[in-house]
């Protein structure tokens, strides 16, 4: 009796542990292994996620009123440099007003005031937060036209599409040609461009969601339309 | 950057209600499987002596004599288990009733297949017995181990609210450690409902036998019964 007793207590008890203690032991083991697969895949991730998501710097309004004065001997040595429309304002009327005001009333203007016209839009028609968003994509444009040095062979319509990576404190970590003008000089002058002002230290005061989803990637495009040729 | 996060420290590192959630889906892991070994090794031992005593019971063998057999085995402290114990009840309450003269044919009958009833009532209690407890960690383990999850997911979640820079790495570990409650209650689950249709399958098919020869049996003493009567009354 006592053996039968044994038998059925001790040995399902035993096996019973033995699995589990196995169980436990491969898991342990295997575990920092399989740690690294899922640690790898997250870091890939948020990469293509924002790639995806391309940013805005400047609302549309600008490209336009610039491609009317094109064929006038340049007002001012001012390249344009924007990125790809935001959808809202796309959206808003204010900015689609902005293109019906006489073009060369337009050409006429410098380049500040039609910073300072398309940030009075924003400003009456879109919240505070957004706004600031803006201001600081104008300082990064003027700062990077400031640093821009056209190669001679620049020609209009030349369009180069620029991947800018920045950290928090506004530092340049990553420069990357994401469309290419068709010519390594051109595009290689961009990249020059930003390289040199290697920091925006007005990016510093935004607040981490609006750097995350506005600064962290984003793109520039540099476009030379005011050449002669 | 990367932060080894190990199984262990995972779980230490979980809050209280997923730490209980843990350690009850860790103990009715192990009595679960305590139980599926214990009984398949008990059904495998009753199928055994079924097949045994079947063989012994019809190659002919005087049943007074199989009985004196038993008789043996329970002096010695084995108690009869299985379709033995449904032969000894039936034929001592036969051989007891049918000493007394004045009882007719169909009350010894009826008496020792009533006997025989109460030896199967207690062999199915014994073949079933903790069925039931499989059957519930089968169905409420997962259950528990979803309340862990959701509990720790949510606590996870309230952490990323208070955190400025809110990125996967901040509530990775805290579902990860949330999951394993979910992995666990499955992992027990999963066995114990396997293991209870099974042995619900196999017990129903031992009792059918066990009913089966219970019937046959009461033929034999139907048999032996009316022969003895036939006798009795002939004699006077």
């Amino acid at each position: 009796m006592s053996v039968d007793r044994l038998l059925f207590a001790g040995l399902p008890a035993t096996l019973t542990l033995l699995l589990h203690g196995g169980l436990l032991l491969m898991l342990v083991v295997r575990w920092s292994g399989a740690n690294e697969v899922v640690a790898a895949a997250p870091a890939i991730q948020p990469i293509q996620a924002t790639l995806v998501q391309a940013e805005t710097l400047k609302p549309k309004p600008k490209p336009k009123p610039k491609k009317t004065p094109k064929p006038k001997p340049a007002p001012a040595p001012v390249p344009a440099v924007e990125s790809k429309p935001q959808p809202t304002e796309v959206t808003q009327p204010a900015p689609a007003a902005a293109p019906e005001l006489d073009a060369e009333q337009l050409a006429a203007l410098t380049r500040e005031e039609l910073e300072t016209l398309v940030d009075a839009d924003i400003m009456t028609t879109g919240a505070g937060e957004p706004s600031l968003r803006d201001v600081v994509a104008a300082t990064i444009q003027a700062a990077v036209i400031n640093r821009w040095t056209r190669p001679p062979s620049a020609r209009n319509g030349m369009v180069a599409v620029l991947a800018i990576q920045l950290v928090p404190t506004g530092e340049v970590v990553g420069v990357g040609v994401l469309q290419s003008s068709g010519d390594t000089a051109f595009d290689r002058s961009a990249m020059t461009a930003v390289n040199r002002v290697g920091r925006f230290p007005e990016v510093a005061k935004l607040d981490d969601p609006t750097f995350e989803a506005n600064f962290r990637r984003f793109q520039l495009i540099f476009k030379p339309e005011d050449l002669r040729y | 950057m990367t932060q080894e996060l190990g199984l262990i420290e995972l779980i230490v590192g979980a809050s209280a209600l997923v730490q209980a959630v843990m350690l009850i889906l860790v103990l009715a892991s192990l009595s679960s499987w305590f139980l599926i070994i214990q009984r398949v090794m008990l059904m495998r031992r009753a199928d055994d002596e079924l097949l045994v005593f079947e063989e012994q019971f019809w190659s002919g063998i005087d049943l007074a004599q199989l009985y004196r057999e038993g008789n043996q085995a329970v002096t010695e402290g084995q108690l009869p288990t299985g379709v033995e114990s449904l032969f000894r009840a039936g034929f001592k309450e036969f051989s007891r009733l049918s000493q007394q003269a004045d009882m007719d044919a169909d009350a010894i009958l009826e008496g020792s297949r009533r006997a025989m009833r109460v030896a199967l009532m207690r062999e199915t209690d014994r073949i079933e017995q903790h069925l039931p407890f499989l059957a519930s960690v089968g169905s409420t383990s997962p259950y528990i181990g979803l309340l862990g999850t959701v509990w720790g997911i949510m606590h996870s979640f309230r952490g990323l609210a208070n955190a400025t820079q809110a990125t996967l790495a901040t509530v990775a570990p805290g579902i990860s450690e949330a999951l394993i409650a979910t992995a666990m209650g499955l992992f027990a689950a999963i066995p114990a409902v396997l293991a209870y249709n099974r042995l619900a399958a196999r017990s129903d098919v031992l009792l059918n036998r066990y009913e089966t020869f219970l019937d046959e049996f009461s033929g034999i003493l139907q048999r032996q019964t009316y022969a003895l009567k036939a006798n009795q009354s002939q004699r006077p």
